[in-house]
């Protein structure tokens, strides 16, 4: 086609063949009883649960806007619901080690079940739990008052003779 | 169907326990106001599928030259406006909007398949296009050389072959053509322009006329 044809109509004898074709469709005929059967179709067809009937909204409906929309605020929920539960603006008490001077377990006093060999002693149980504490441990603990200097390290104090 | 055609009783009893229409065959709502307006709807969902069977029919076998799944398509529509019947009041122009829930579903279809032989459009077309008089050798004439057009048209592009297909059925205006669509009733009108040049374009290639 040539640049200077590009805004010209097309000529009468393709436009009637075009409008020819264009025609017949507009007069295409079903089957009879198209409506009967589709009438029965529906007639038979199962009413569906409430996820499939939202699967299935026509198109034109935002219902992915309306899920995607629904996500975040369930996702906003458990957020919230998280940060209550784990107050972390709240700084929890830091637990200090404090190594007490060595001191034989009342067993040992009592002289009972305890062996009197010096290489021994390493096995006698002893209550020393570390730094770490679990989080239930660290929630029953009485919060240091405020202002309190906490020692990022833990001070190894000498045992008193 | 035309109100004033009769109501097509014989037929109905023909079907068994179908009574013609889909009052009653719907479950009962909960409360008594929807319950007073179900059956309204189920008559209006039956009288929409009377009046507009057939054109959803001819805008389904626009795209995909085929028969019985034309026929497919429009009991989709239907089972579609069925389930979500609710809406019906807030429907403007029923026309446009079932004609738009067809035409999208037979576009679903038509992407996820393969394309087809011609001469398969051929037959379909020699089928269903009303015979007024003619001879069966005329009349498969005559399917021949539209089926040749109609190849030709789904060489075009896409947003100019649907205007062109949509122009087709049952006179639908420009206007209606756009709201189906969802575009401006200007850029249907340029749309089909340059649909119809295309495709005399095409045809003088080939050499056919009218």
């Amino acid at each position: 086609m040539r640049f200077s044809d590009a805004n010209q109509p097309p000529a009468p004898e393709y436009t009637e063949r075009i409008d020819s074709t264009l025609a017949a469709l507009s007069v295409v005929q079903p089957r009879a009883g198209l409506e009967q059967r589709v009438l029965a179709h529906l007639s038979s067809a199962p009413e569906l649960s409430w996820y499939q009937r939202w699967i299935t909204i026509p198109i034109g409906h935002h219902r992915w806007a309306v899920a995607a929309a629904s996500a975040v605020v369930v996702a906003g929920g458990v957020t919230i619901g998280s940060y209550r539960h784990h107050p972390a603006a709240q700084p929890a008490p830091v637990a200090v080690h404090m190594p007490r001077p060595a001191q034989q377990p009342a067993a040992t006093a009592a002289g009972v079940g305890v062996s009197d060999h010096p290489l021994d002693t390493h096995k006698v149980k002893t209550h020393h739990r570390g730094v770490r504490r679990s989080y239930r441990a660290m929630h029953d603990r009485v919060p240091l008052p405020r202002g309190t200097a906490v020692p990022l390290r833990p001070q190894i104090v000498p045992p008193s003779e | 169907m035309s109100e004033t055609e009769p109501p097509r009783v014989n037929e109905n009893k023909r079907m068994g326990s179908y009574e013609g229409n889909l009052t009653g065959l719907l479950p009962m709502p909960e409360t008594a106001t929807a319950a007073a307006a179900a059956p309204d709807r189920a008559a209006e969902v039956t009288a929409l599928v009377n009046e507009y069977s057939g054109t959803l029919y001819r805008v389904a076998f626009s795209i995909s030259r085929n028969a019985a799944e034309a026929e497919d398509m429009v009991q989709e529509t239907f089972l579609r406006v069925l389930r979500h019947r609710d809406r019906l009041p807030e429907i403007r122009d029923a026309r446009v909007w079932l004609i738009r829930i067809t035409w999208n579903l037979v576009l679903d279809r038509k992407r996820r398949q393969k394309t087809r032989p011609e001469n398969e459009d051929i037959n379909e077309l020699a089928r269903v296009l009303p015979a007024n008089e003619l001879r069966a050798d005329q009349v498969a004439i005559s399917a021949q050389r539209h089926a040749r057009v109609l190849a030709l048209i789904d060489e075009l592009p896409a947003k100019e072959r649907q205007a062109l297909l949509l122009s087709a059925i049952d006179e639908l205006s420009n206007g209606e053509i756009a709201s189906v669509l969802g575009i401006t009733e200007s850029s249907v009108r340029s749309r089909l322009f340059r649909a119809r040049r295309d495709l005399a374009e095409k045809l003088r290639k080939e050499g056919l006329k009218s």
